[in-house]
């Protein structure tokens, strides 16, 4: 469980990089805008189908992606 | 001179009523959802991308889709009608709706990502909305002068008031309900679940999905008007949750999803899945005003929302499919 928990994380991660980041750092926008990604990236794990763990691990993601979109600003 | 009959009398109205008295010692009663209804796959796909949402009026079922940015209508028999709205930032249309309630013939809308609500007719014409400053999560819609919604707290500045009573043009009446807050975005967004359902009344009830095992009803100005411990026997689960700095916080699940239907309230319980996660369960708790239980449903699949009418149950199974079941006792 612990390693596909970890390997989950990872490729979510790594993911996060295309999915996420592109939208909220493309012409590098107010940090409010980023908040708005985070936001509705936390709505869209909010309300998805799978467990806990894999709720809180989306929800870390997108907490990831909202770091480096700061990180860009 | 004392009147020592009293007491005695409303002891046993109540108990009547499986709330006190001889009945509380029965073991709850039990049904079965026998399905009436199953929705098939259109063209290799189902029909539903990721709905959030069920809202019912007298003859049809409304079902919010996140994804779609949509409603699809459906009559109580499962028979699809048509579809409102589609994605955009424009009147009747949405993005990543994820809260829906249905009043005299209106339906209001929780548009999240929008950050605002909107009240369309049943042909998706709009009609009304406002802007909120947070992020709606759900909508009540308690009389065409009194909309709750309840945001989904980003904890950026500490806690934050999570249930806003507003009239029909939006301005604000109140605000009630402090967030769980430990600067641990996702924790506190897990212990933050709630959900508020219709009571009869222009009232509601305030379920807490995690870390609490009570049900409060509060009036249509946020006033809280009551508070039911559920029986000791209703079922939670803990489960350890990964946390910030590596550290594990535990998450005591009361419920993974629920509905109401005049006074009662039905919690789904979660369940362990086959690797070790927590999911929505395959059984309903029903839940009297006291906090007893009254009966339990069993399920054939486990469902991710549903709501009750009578003894209809209608329900999204995993795959987002629309199901309705009958309630049979066994």
């Amino acid at each position: 469980m612990k390693r596909a928990i970890a390997l989950t994380l990872a490729v979510m991660f790594f993911l996060s990089a295309f999915i996420w980041i592109p939208q909220s750092s493309s012409a590098r926008q107010p940090a409010d805008l980023c908040y708005d990604d985070w936001e509705a990236c936390r709505s869209r794990a909010f309300e998805s189908e799978q467990g806990i763990i894999r709720t809180t691990l989306w929800l870390t993601v997108c907490d990831f992606a909202l770091g480096k979109c700061l990180l860009r600003l | 001179m004392k009147k020592p009959g009293l007491p005695l009398v409303l002891a046993l109205g109540l108990g009547c009523h499986g709330q006190w008295g001889f009945s509380r010692q029965a073991a709850p009663p039990h049904y079965t959802a026998r399905e009436t209804m199953r929705q098939t796959r259109t063209d290799d796909q189902f029909f539903l991308s990721r709905p959030v949402a069920i809202a019912l009026d007298k003859s049809r079922l409304f079902v919010l889709d996140m994804d779609d940015a949509d409603i699809k209508v459906f009559a109580k028999s499962g028979e699809y009608e048509c579809t409102i709205g589609r994605k955009g930032q424009g009147p009747g249309e949405f993005h990543l709706p994820s809260g829906l309630d249905v009043f005299e013939d209106k339906l209001y809308v929780a548009d999240s990502a929008n950050r605002r609500v909107q009240v369309i007719d049943l042909k998706g014409r709009y009609l009304s909305g406002f802007k909120v400053p947070f992020s709606p999560h759900r909508i009540l819609a308690l009389g065409p002068n009194r909309i709750v919604v309840m945001s989904l707290p980003s904890g950026r500045d500490g806690p934050e008031k999570m249930l806003h009573g507003f009239d029909g043009g939006g301005g604000l009446l109140w605000e009630a309900g402090d967030s769980y807050y430990s600067q641990d975005s996702v924790y506190d967004l897990m212990r933050n679940r709630w959900f508020v359902l219709k009571a009869i009344g222009g009232e509601f009830f305030l379920v807490r999905a995690a870390n609490g095992r009570s049900v409060r009803r509060l009036d249509g100005d946020g006033t809280l008007l009551g508070e039911a411990e559920v029986a000791e026997k209703y079922p939670s689960q803990e489960i350890e949750i990964p946390s910030r700095g590596g550290r594990k916080r535990i998450l005591d699940v009361f419920c993974w999803n629920c509905a109401s239907d005049r006074e009662k309230v039905f919690l789904l319980v979660p369940e362990r899945t086959e690797d070790g996660d927590l999911g929505p369960g395959r059984t309903i708790a029903v839940i009297g005003p006291a906090g007893h239980i009254l009966a339990s449903i069993d399920l054939p699949e486990r469902l991710s929302r549903f709501a009750v009418e009578g003894n209809t149950l209608f329900g999204i199974d995993l795959d987002a499919r629309l199901r309705i079941f009958n309630l049979e006792s066994k």
